[in-house]
């Protein structure tokens, strides 16, 4: 009752966020080029690389064509279902502007994140599929339909990461108050997952892993997809969605009360 | 100093149907309108005259003025300001001219208002000894020299306007547009704005544009108004000849000596004597107001002071703002135009 | 414009975006580190993998210099390229107020733009000095105090430039409601094309030769070759800062039109 009611809900930001997006048609056609821009741009940067070396990673140029593939999809995924609405929770809290989204009879997480669909993030999406579609047909060796659907199901894991990542860097400015909060910075550190897992060593590779997972957004599905997934990467995976997700209720929570004490 | 004819403006504007499907038709194909928001323009402004542009909501007010600033090219027509076309922006023109906005801050937000006035000084190329004495008298007669250093977003809304008013007449303009200062003012800030207007037009003389939604603004600041509607100017002249030439009723206040002469339970219809002379507006206890049309005020009064023992009987103009609300709305009313 | 007023908006862009300290210091440092992680730890392992000495005549410690350099100097090229001033200004009505002002538009945020930049430089060299104080300068790296002082006319065309690049992009606004992604579009394609994502030596011969003649190698590639000392000769640095030159011009032409145009339609919507 509860999923079907936010179902409906959903479908309704869908629709209004369509109608806002489509307004605005230059736009949507220029975020279109723009995604295209830094898709092109990264597979080119790839390949001359792969100019200067064999592997980089362990990972030949077809493997990690479709690494960076996936790493474009959970990139449009998050652009399409999260990333205007994490642009926006900075500036609707240094205005105080959350109170309408707090009084609704909806969970504030849900709202606050979802309440705005990219439409015109949508068409990368497709691209994007595309584009990973193809790195596939390009790799010489099978892969394995029970890899594929492992690495599909991580894929989307990645972009839960990614999600949940962001927005806790994004949560600190209910108290920093900061210009654009540190959302920024998680721009920066992004740069991290744009790269195969194997190239990180020692300490930052363990971090990476773990406390700031970026390696399973895309690198860590992709090398299930060549190598198989196994009960240990199942458990790590568990911990890590579970252990991010822990984190970001009890911070949204206590954000909000404290922006509420705030208020009054 | 402005002088304005057949000035025209007109816009293109694109129309959407409600729902999905007319959003995803217009990404590819888009149905464009022409709006006129100016239809034709035609005055002229002197030095030392302080001018209302008077219109409803969309009328072509902020329009006009934006065209005069030189903000925007119109589609047609002519104007002068200072002998210069406000829209080739010359250099000569901006350093005349000034523009203030009550719904939209000119000042930067993040810096202390002296600072911005420091930059305008040398936007201007104003001296500095004149542009320092400029601003402590400015500031003296709107009385925030106390709030010179404070950060702009961190001022009141009048002490925001104060500022914007200082900012606007540095550099002792010629011509001012004034597009609704007072807007959101409290009534003290409202009164002080007016002053320091009426004040700074007694020192320097310049040409000044009002655009107003209050009419006590009008009523005080201008002697001459233009109405305009539609796109159109439909009034120019004083005051007093709007009441004069569009008022069509006058209002008849008296007050009678007895308490039994008017029924309290039938407040709106005309006591006994003075059925069909004019609509009630008013019937109850001593107090009776009519309001007669012009040219029966005379009729209508010998038979209120036949009919009844008054004691006070006075005999008034209709209220400015309602004379010009009827012009404003007239052809929506499919009344007739003026 | 009057000297007196660019002075004056440098000196006040400067202060305001210092006056935002914490955003300040934690964005560029977050930028530096993440830009120093994934360089040292991707082409350590490309070097480690091919057993090369040198790729595309870089070793590695060299090829770090270049790359850490390219990010610290991208940041003073570029400054806060993605707020796109102008672009918000035409379509908030901002620019109005502007059109009142006896003064010219573009050479005005010009000269905001470069004020914010100040900053940017001051940080870009403190930071600088603090990784060559850690790790030092590699014996092949060729950085010299003649070779960063030579840097910074070759900083200032690069700066100048794009932001020319970008204002025909900005100026988009007066037609389109929403012009952001071209500004990161512009990003994009400068830091690929203009090496800041790696050294066009490593791009095959007839792609860099091509490079060279188009703008972005001079907002990058060039004034870090100049600071490494790459780029010895006189000649070849005044070719250089020719070519800079030579697209700021071409770029400002090609502005004007757009400008103009887009003035006509204008309607100062926000007033």
């Amino acid at each position: 009752m509860r999923m079907g009611r936010y179902g409906r809900l959903y479908l309704n930001f869908l629709r209004f966020s369509f109608s806002r997006a489509l307004e605005f048609r230059v736009d949507f056609y220029f975020r279109i080029v723009m995604d295209c821009a830094f898709y092109a741009v990264n597979l080119i940067f790839f390949s001359l690389l792969y100019g200067q070396t064999e592997t980089i990673g362990g990972w030949d140029v077809h493997q990690t064509m479709i690494f960076i593939a996936g790493f474009f999809l959970v990139d449009a995924i998050h652009m399409t279902l999260f990333s205007n609405n994490m642009w926006w929770l900075p500036v609707l809290v240094n205005r105080g502007d959350l109170d309408y989204y707090l009084v609704r009879p909806v969970s504030s997480l849900f709202f606050l994140s979802l309440r705005e669909f990219a439409a015109n993030s949508f068409v990368n999406l497709l691209i994007a599929l595309g584009i990973l579609t193809w790195a596939i047909a390009r790799h010489p060796g099978d892969l394995g339909a029970a890899n594929l659907a492992g690495f599909g199901v991580l894929i989307l894991c990645g972009a839960f990461i990614h999600f949940v990542l962001h927005l806790l860097f994004v949560l600190p400015v209910f108290w920093l108050h900061t210009n654009r909060g540190l959302g920024m910075v998680f721009f920066s550190i992004t740069k991290l997952a744009e790269r195969p897992d194997r190239i990180y060593t020692g300490v930052t590779r363990r971090v990476l892993m773990t406390i700031l997972p970026l390696c399973w957004i895309a690198s860590v599905p992709a090398d299930v997809l060549f190598g198989g997934i196994t009960t240990e990467r199942v458990i790590h995976l568990l911990l890590v969605m579970g252990g991010l997700f822990g984190v970001l209720l009890v911070v949204w929570s206590r954000a909000l009360r404290d922006y509420a004490s705030a208020s009054s | 100093m402005i002088e304005v004819e057949n000035l025209r403006k007109t816009f293109k504007v694109h129309k959407k149907a409600p729902g999905l499907k007319a959003s995803i038709r217009s990404l590819f194909v888009r149905e464009r309108i022409e709006k006129e928001a100016v239809r034709s323009a035609t005055f002229r402004v002197d030095e030392g005259e302080i001018v209302g542009l008077i219109g409803a909501n969309g009328a072509g007010k902020t329009t006009l003025v934006k065209m005069l600033a030189g903000i925007i090219h119109p589609s047609g027509g002519s104007a002068t300001v200072l002998g210069h076309v406000p829209w080739e922006r010359s250099n000569a023109l901006r350093r005349q001219v000034a523009l203030i906005m009550g719904q939209k801050a000119q000042l930067w937000w993040d810096l202390p208002a002296a600072d911005c006035f420091l930059l305008l000084r040398d936007i201007y190329q104003v001296p500095a000894a004149e542009h320092a004495a400029q601003v402590e008298r400015l500031a003296a007669m709107l009385g925030v020299e106390d709030e010179l250093h404070v950060q702009v977003r961190r001022l009141s809304l009048g002490e925001r306007m104060k500022m914007e008013l200082i900012a606007a007449l540095l550099h002792s303009p010629r011509v001012v547009y004034l597009d609704e200062p007072t807007i959101g003012l409290d009534l003290t800030a409202q009164r002080a704005i007016r002053n320091f207007i009426l004040e700074y037009r007694r020192e320097h003389a310049p040409a000044m544009l009002l655009t107003s939604h209050y009419m006590e603004d009008i009523e005080r600041l201008c002697e001459r108004i233009l109405v305009i509607r539609a796109g159109e100017i439909v009034y120019d002249g004083s005051l007093r000849r709007v009441v004069e030439e569009y008022a069509t009723h006058r209002i008849i206040t008296a007050h009678l000596r007895s308490e039994a002469t008017l029924a309290a339970d039938r407040p709106a219809s005309a006591p006994a004597g003075l059925v069909g002379i004019g609509e009630v507006i008013e019937s109850s206890g001593t107090t009776l107001r009519i309001r007669v049309p012009r040219d029966r005020v005379a009729e209508a009064a010998q038979r209120i002071l036949g009919a009844h023992r008054v004691a006070d009987l006075a005999i008034e103009e209709p209220e400015i703002g309602d004379t010009i609300e009827r012009i404003m709305t007239s052809r929506e009313t499919g009344g007739a135009a003026p | 414009m009057s000297g007196g007023l660019i002075l004056h908006l440098i000196r006040l862009e400067a202060s305001k975006l210092m006056s935002y300290r914490a955003d300040f210091w934690i964005t560029a440092v977050a930028n530096l580190l993440s830009t120093v992680v994934v360089h040292w730890f991707l082409w350590r392992a490309i070097f480690a993998t091919t057993g090369a000495e040198e790729l595309g005549g870089y070793d590695f410690p060299v090829l770090m210099t270049y790359l850490i350099l390219v990010n610290l100097i991208g940041r003073v090229v570029r400054g806060s390229d993605l707020q796109m001033g102008i672009a918000t200004e035409i379509y908030d009505g901002g620019l109005s107020r502007y059109f009142l002002y006896p003064t010219r538009y573009l050479p005005f945020k010009y000269a905001q733009h470069f004020g914010s930049i100040i900053p940017e430089f001051a940080q870009m060299v403190l930071f600088a000095a603090i990784l060559v104080a850690l790790f030092g300068l590699p014996a092949g790296a060729g950085v010299t105090l003649t070779s960063l002082l030579l840097t910074l006319p070759a900083l200032l065309v690069a700066n100048l430039l794009y932001f020319l690049l970008s204002t025909p992009l900005q100026c988009v606004a007066f037609w389109a409601d929403n012009v952001w992604s071209l500004g990161v579009l512009l990003r994009f394609a400068s830091l690929l094309l203009g090496g800041a994502m790696l050294p066009l030596t490593m791009f095959p011969d007839w792609a860099a030769e091509t490079l060279r003649w188009l703008p972005f190698v001079a907002c990058y590639e060039f004034p870090v070759r100049v600071a490494m000392g790459d780029i010895t000769g006189t000649g070849e640095l005044l070719l250089g800062l020719a070519r800079g030159l030579g697209w700021c011009g071409i770029t400002a032409l090609c502005t004007r039109p757009l400008w103009r145009r887009g003035q006509l339609g204008y309607t100062g919507v926000g007033i």
